[in-house]
């Protein structure tokens, strides 16, 4: 039987949130295409979608992409695009008081995941139970933007962020709806304070630059989401 | 840009281009990286600007 042949370059890249490390090969013209479809719909879904098949394309192991956290999946189609297209992107920036429109280059490999040194997964609640929690999906980041009622859906967004409760013996990752929800009525006040801190301090794919408007005074710019890179 | 091109229109324009006008395959082009299709048409416009001059030259 024939061996397999390696028809792509590839680069090693770390997953931010479980700094797994995968490699990653360019998306074709063809796969380019997806982008630019998604793109003439104009709706983010299928934005969304079109980057996800495209980092499942190009994502040599098998991983999960629903289960990435929004700055895996940033983080991932930028390098993405770096190896693809390019390294370097043409942008502009409206500076909000003059509405003087500043023109820069911006170089992708400089771009990182931001983490802050006070963010905890894992906290205690009361004595020795306390929880675990995951990163949200960029799935149920879009839930709470399309939400007609988004304080609501993101308080449940919050509570489903949480991926495990642990007390003095054990470890419960197997719970079901009900049961969390009876754990989430019981908790002290304070817990969602915690859980606030926990989003709010959550890594992030963020780029602060410094440009110069036309009369050489400092703009400084904090480049945060795809959008802010791209367009 | 996330892609090579603003939108779908001058994307299927260059890939018309490429098969129409300079022998590719629809494949052959699918197959590049979007990085490396830039650069052949980046060379393909330099290629047709040498002989351009090459021709006026000739023809005085």
């Amino acid at each position: 039987m024939a061996l397999p042949k390696i028809k792509h370059p590839t680069y090693s890249i770390t997953v931010p949130s479980t700094k797994q490390a995968v490699n990653i090969r360019p998306f074709t013209v063809q796969e380019e295409k997806l982008l630019l479809m998604a793109r003439s719909s104009e709706t983010t879904e299928d934005i969304v979608s079109a980057i996800k098949q495209i980092i499942k394309n190009c994502v040599v192991e098998n991983i999960d992409v629903d289960r990435l956290a929004t700055f895996d999946i940033e983080y991932l189609f930028i390098k993405l695009r770096s190896k693809s297209v390019g390294e370097i992107v043409d942008l502009e920036y409206t500076v909000p008081e003059t509405e003087e429109k500043i023109k820069f280059k911006l170089d992708l490999e400089q771009i990182n995941v931001k983490f802050n040194d006070n963010h905890k997964t894992k906290f205690d609640i009361i004595g020795d139970i306390g929880v675990v929690m995951r990163y949200p999906t960029l799935n149920e980041v879009r839930t709470i933007e399309a939400s007609d009622n988004p304080e609501e859906t993101l308080l449940n967004i919050l509570f489903k962020c949480i991926d495990k409760i642990y007390d003095q013996d054990n470890v419960y990752s197997d719970f079901t709806e009900k049961e969390l929800q009876d754990f989430i009525n019981s908790l002290p006040l304070d817990t969602m304070v915690k859980i606030r801190e926990f989003f709010e301090t959550m890594p992030a794919v963020i780029h602060e630059i410094k440009l110069k408007d036309k009369d050489g005074k400092t703009v400084d710019v904090v480049l945060r989401g795809l959008t802010n890179f791209f367009t | 840009m996330m892609t090579g091109y603003s939108n779908i229109a001058v994307y299927y324009n260059t890939l018309f281009s490429l098969v129409q006008h300079h022998k590719y395959s629809l494949t052959e082009v699918y197959d590049m990286y979007p990085y490396e299709r830039d650069l052949f048409l980046e060379l393909l416009m330099k290629h047709i600007k040498e002989l351009e001059e090459e021709r006026k030259k000739r023809n005085g």
